[in-house]
């Protein structure tokens, strides 16, 4: 027996009653035990303290979005218990990459096959992250074309050209990294601190973005221009992966100043960030029914 | 950009435009396309491309250069000198490739006999091989 969680932050009406309609799958799989709503991640922590004090529910699943899992895979740290994770709503680009979805007929037999992996949950000042941190283009590209279940990210011409004209006007910002001994300056479109990412294809080496390899992956765009979208022409098959568009680093920490405080985007929420934090990542940090 | 390389073997890549001051330890592949300034390490292949400015020491199994770079390299393997690399210092290393162009100001110090080592021995730009 299963213990969900719903956030109702993120499950809307309308998405309630998709909700509604997954309950009985749930019940035929012999699942549900309980089903608690919360509204802040305040009322999560308590949900999960006074259950795992219960001892009662060997797994505890998240209904929501891909904040909601990170909130609960920190809640659920120092227990290692198993999760469960229907991803409900626009914000779940890590339960898409881990190959979830809610649909029908789907959810309950993936809940009950408890197939299990563990994954990297990164800590960004209080917040627990899963799929990762935009600032600057390519935040503002997550919004403007946000991809949807079950579609690939770029397919389109339309899209890549879109997009790349969208970063050519983006505003570039100044971003120091502490990399232990060192420090990197730079002057960017973009920053992006990820742990599991379908845009990874496009933008990073190889286009591998593990969220199981134990190290955060940092990304820095350049700030687009004229010359770097005509090469982009030539070349489509990577937008960015070339040294004289982007930067990329594995590491396991690191500590962000920016010049100045600027949006910041965690598993696809803005959330308020000064002006210097610091990012780890705790590998190997949850275990997911997958 | 750094020519000739597969930047998906690059796992990390310090691209153009970035500022690098102090040490720095890479497990994998680097290429390095902006300035540092201080000493790299790499457990892999370290790929300095015609845009690197380094001023520093090197520690690699492999370096290849393109860009420029001040300062001592220690290679366990294979250094290469592309045709725009200018290299200012003491090269320490198993195997040495040059190109015609590349400038290198300071000695070369082969650490081994290639031979011992069963690897060919490095050729001059046109010279065949038997």
């Amino acid at each position: 027996m299963y213990l969900f969680l719903v956030d109702l932050r993120s499950v809307t009406d309308e998405r309630y009653r998709y909700w509604e309609r997954l309950i009985p799958e749930l019940h035929a799989h012999h699942l549900m035990g309980e089903i608690r709503e919360v509204e802040s991640n305040a009322a999560l922590v308590q949900v999960v303290a006074e259950s795992l004090k219960k001892a009662r529910y060997k797994t505890i699943v998240a209904v929501g979005d891909d904040a909601f899992l990170a909130a609960l895979a920190g809640a659920t740290l120092e227990a290692g218990t198993a999760l469960g994770y229907v991803p409900l709503g626009e914000r779940c680009a890590f339960g898409w990459a881990a190959d979830l979805s809610a649909t029908p007929g789907m959810v309950g037999a993936k809940l009950a096959g408890r197939k299990l992996k563990t994954f990297d949950l990164f800590r960004i000042g209080r917040w627990y992250v899963v799929d990762g941190l935009h600032i600057g283009y390519l935040r503002q590209y997550v919004e403007n074309f946000r991809p949807t279940e079950g579609m690939s990210l770029g397919k389109s011409w339309q899209r890549l050209k879109a997009s790349a004209l969208f970063w050519q006007q983006t505003e570039k910002f100044t971003v120091e990294l502490q990399l232990g001994e060192a420090e990197l300056r730079a002057t960017v479109s973009s920053l992006s601190i990820l742990n599991a990412a379908r845009l990874g294809s496009r933008c990073i080496p190889g286009g591998q973005v593990s969220p199981q390899d134990g190290l955060l992956s940092v990304l820095l765009l350049n700030p687009g221009s004229a010359a770097t979208w005509q090469k982009l022409l030539q070349d489509p098959g990577k937008l960015f992966a070339s040294p004289e568009r982007m930067s990329h680093l594995r590491l396991k920490e690191c500590v962000v100043r920016l010049a100045q405080a600027l949006p910041v985007w965690v598993d696809g929420q803005e959330v308020q960030m000064g002006r210097e934090f610091g990012v780890r990542v705790i590998a190997s940090a949850f275990r997911l029914i997958v | 950009m750094a020519k000739n390389i597969d930047s998906d073997q690059y796992p990390n890549i310090l691209g153009q435009g970035t500022k690098l001051k102090g040490e720095l330890s890479f497990s994998e592949n680097v290429m390095i396309d902006g300035e540092m300034e201080g000493n790299v390490t790499v457990v892999g292949t370290l790929v300095l491309g015609e845009h690197a400015l380094l001023t520093g020491g090197i520690d690699a199994k492999n370096v290849q250069v393109q860009g420029t770079v001040k300062g001592k390299i220690k290679a366990n393997g294979l250094v290469s000198l592309s045709a725009t690399a200018h290299v200012s210092g003491e090269i320490s290393c198993t195997l040495i490739s040059i190109q015609e162009g590349a400038i290198l100001e300071g000695k070369v110090a082969m650490q081994k006999d290639a031979k011992q080592m069963g690897m060919p021995e490095p050729l001059m730009d046109g010279e065949d091989s038997k």
